[in-house]
């Protein structure tokens, strides 16, 4: 079998969205042939590569004109796809990669399954995938039955993977002015945002869900935080209600952790939010309600107002500092 | 302007006992008695088109900014955007539609699927393709970024490319320039882009939206929205032959729960001091303590 890696993250998001593809990757070595990969970039050109499991027998440095207009992209790999056909496209799991694997998978008349988990050969000509669905309740599996198969990979956490400077084969550059310019653009440009990721990497991190109820409650937490050494995440209505920002949204649709102790505050623990915190090490849920989902998910729980409770715990944890 | 918001009414997963996913061994997108919900990120699509729709510049008297384009020339009337709200599904969302109506939308239209169609992405999106190809086809598509019980995380681009128009990702607000013209922001975890465009084109929102709660209507407007009704199509009703609609490249199953290899050890205590301490003493060992 024939691949075609797809890698559309820019600086900051590529490793890990690369370490994303390694599952993927690895489940589908024994049947792969061939192995291409394609890094897309608009600043500076990418010179690292990811050790993946399997060699490449090309990387292709493909430049796109503008940040997140995925357009040129896609008529460039559907061309790719026209003279050297394969019968997989994987690409990262980014909004762009998502977009790419929707859209080639129908234009190829193949069939697509986005933000996938794992995947299995079931035999020559079918792929079977699973990934979550029902709010992240309900894993769904999906046979892919024509080829080609275009898929995206869901964020895995905790997968460390190794770049190295030689890409161990040919590498073919194809900058920008190759790509036709796309018109209803009339223009683009960046805005500077925050880059520091509080969440990647943090060995402790105290979720705080709905349930803190208001920004004061919130700002109360940060002394909490800090004597615990964790950053702070958050679930989706607590970005919803702007009282801390996405960058702290864990989740399926944002960031998914891997501490080595998480405490999960006033969260109900949907499946949606759980699978960003599977991989922790220690979990601790504290919830007024007994009966809360998120009890299922933790190791340690405690049904209480969580104020008090992470107050005299910041107590606690200050007293020990000082003796 | 026109522009069309596509949503799916969900179940309230949230709402739904763990046991119960577990219980019965078969595994259902449909929980049963349990309350239909907006998608939080459609909920916020359909806000930020609401938003769009209020700007000084597209409605009511022109703004001392409309006056003039970059070009210096008089910018014409103010623009009017008009809104619909779009769904494929049964009447479960025609309250949700009415209640569109009520904060705003001009059009309310339901396609009334002749099947269950939450794990067949490609028939959802060319119902929706073919709707918009019909009489009075809007400018501007706008998705959220993954719904419906499926997830499928795939329906916007799927439109895009069946229309064969161009699809910006991540979109977080919307505007008009001073020119008139459409101003996307889209905005990622440690990126954001704003891009001044030309429809028809499809929006796919991101999870950093601007607007996020959809507005509630007043009692007035609830009142005024008796009046108007949803706009409800069969599937017969639209031709979908001219895209492929068939799912039969892929076919999808719900096989089971995501597995938690975790059991909860509950701490009790009489205060929430005595827990905190339980809590320092046991899972807070000294050595983790920074
Ligand atoms: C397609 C899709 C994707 C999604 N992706 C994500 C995602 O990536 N991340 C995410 O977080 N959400 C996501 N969501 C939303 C998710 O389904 C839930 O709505 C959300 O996670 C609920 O957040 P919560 O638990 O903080 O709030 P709620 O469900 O409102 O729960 C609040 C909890 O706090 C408890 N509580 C209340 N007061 C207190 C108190 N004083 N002390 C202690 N406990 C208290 C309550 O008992 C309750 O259990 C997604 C939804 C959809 C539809
Ligand atoms: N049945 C439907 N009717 C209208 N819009 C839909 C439907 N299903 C999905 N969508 C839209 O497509 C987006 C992505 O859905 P999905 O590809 O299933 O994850 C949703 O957020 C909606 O905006």
């Amino acid at each position: 079998m024939k691949a075609l890696a797809v890698l559309t993250g820019d600086g900051h998001e590529i490793r890990s969205r690369a370490s994303d593809m390694v599952p993927l990757l690895s489940s589908l070595a024994e049947s792969l042939s061939d192995l291409e990969l394609c890094m897309i970039y608009t600043g500076s050109v990418p010179d690292r590569f990811p050790e993946w499991p399997m060699a490449l027998s090309r990387v292709h440095r493909i430049q796109l004109p503008d940040a997140g207009v995925p357009d040129p992209l896609l008529d460039f790999i559907s061309d790719m796809a026209e003279t050297c056909p394969k019968n997989l496209y994987l690409f990262d799991g980014t909004d762009i990669g998502d977009c790419l694997a929707a859209r080639l998978g129908y234009r190829l008349a193949g069939s697509s399954c986005l933000q996938v988990q794992t995947c299995r050969m079931t035999d020559e000509k079918n792929l079977t995938s699973w990934r979550l669905a029902c709010g992240g309740h309900l894993l769904a599996r999906t046979v892919l039955e024509k080829f080609p198969w275009c898929l995206s990979a869901a964020a895995t956490p905790g997968t460390a993977l190794g770049w190295t400077g030689d890409s161990g084969c040919p590498v073919t550059d194809h900058p920008a002015a190759a790509m036709p310019v796309q018109s209803w653009v009339i223009s683009s440009v960046s805005v500077p945002v925050e880059t520091d990721s509080p969440l990647t990497g943090a060995d402790r991190i105290l979720v705080l869900g709905n349930g803190v109820g208001s920004r004061e409650n919130l700002a109360r937490m940060n002394p909490v935080a800090e004597a615990l050494g964790a950053q702070i995440g958050a679930t989706r209505p607590v970005v919803m209600n702007g009282w801390l920002p996405m960058a702290r949204l864990i989740g399926v649709s944002g960031t998914m952790v891997a501490p080595s102790l998480c405490i999960v505050a006033g969260a109900s623990g949907t499946g949606a939010f759980c699978a960003g915190i599977r991989q922790a090490e220690c979990i601790v849920a504290i919830n007024t309600d007994p009966d809360a989902p998120v009890f299922e998910t933790a190791d340690v729980g405690i049904v209480d107002d969580l104020v008090p409770v992470l107050l005299a715990l910041e107590t606690l944890i200050r007293k020990k500092e000082s003796s | 302007m026109k522009l069309a918001v596509c949503f799916k009414t969900i179940h309230d997963y949230a709402m739904v006992p763990p046991e119960d996913w577990q219980m019965t061994g078969r595994y259902t997108a449909d929980p049963g008695p349990v309350r239909q919900v907006f998608n939080c990120y459609e909920e916020s699509a359909l806000e930020m088109a609401l938003a769009l729709g209020n700007s000084p510049l597209s409605s009511g008297p022109a703004s001392k900014n409309a006056v003039l384009t970059d070009s210096g020339d008089a910018a014409g009337p103010p623009l009017r955007v008009e809104r619909t709200a779009l769904t494929v599904d049964d009447n479960r969302a025609d309250l949700f539609l009415r209640h569109l109506i009520a904060v705003g939308y001009d059009r309310a239209v339901r396609v009334a699927p002749d099947r269950d169609l939450d794990f067949s992405p490609r028939t959802v999106a060319a119902t929706l393709a073919t709707w918009i190809t019909g009489s009075d086809p809007p400018d501007l598509m706008i998705f959220g970024p993954r719904g419906g019980a499926g997830e499928h995380c795939q329906t916007g681009p799927l439109v895009a490319e069946m229309l064969g128009w161009p699809c910006l990702m991540s979109v977080a607000a919307l505007a008009f320039d001073d020119s008139r013209r459409l101003r996307v922001t889209c905005r990622k975890d440690r990126s954001c882009r704003i891009h001044v465009v030309e429809p028809p084109l499809v929006l796919v929102t991101g999870i950093a939206t601007e607007t996020n709660r959809l507005r509630i209507p007043t009692l007035k407007q609830k009142l005024d929205a008796r009046n108007r009704s949803v706009q409800v199509l069969s599937l017969a009703d639209l031709d979908l032959s001219r895209f492929d609609s068939g799912d039969k490249a892929s076919s999808t199953d719900l096989v089971g729960v995501p597995k938690s290899h975790r059991t909860c050890t509950m701490i009790h205590g009489d205060s929430p001091q005595e827990k905190a301490q339980v809590l320092a003493d046991t899972y807070l060992k000294p050595e983790q303590v920074p």
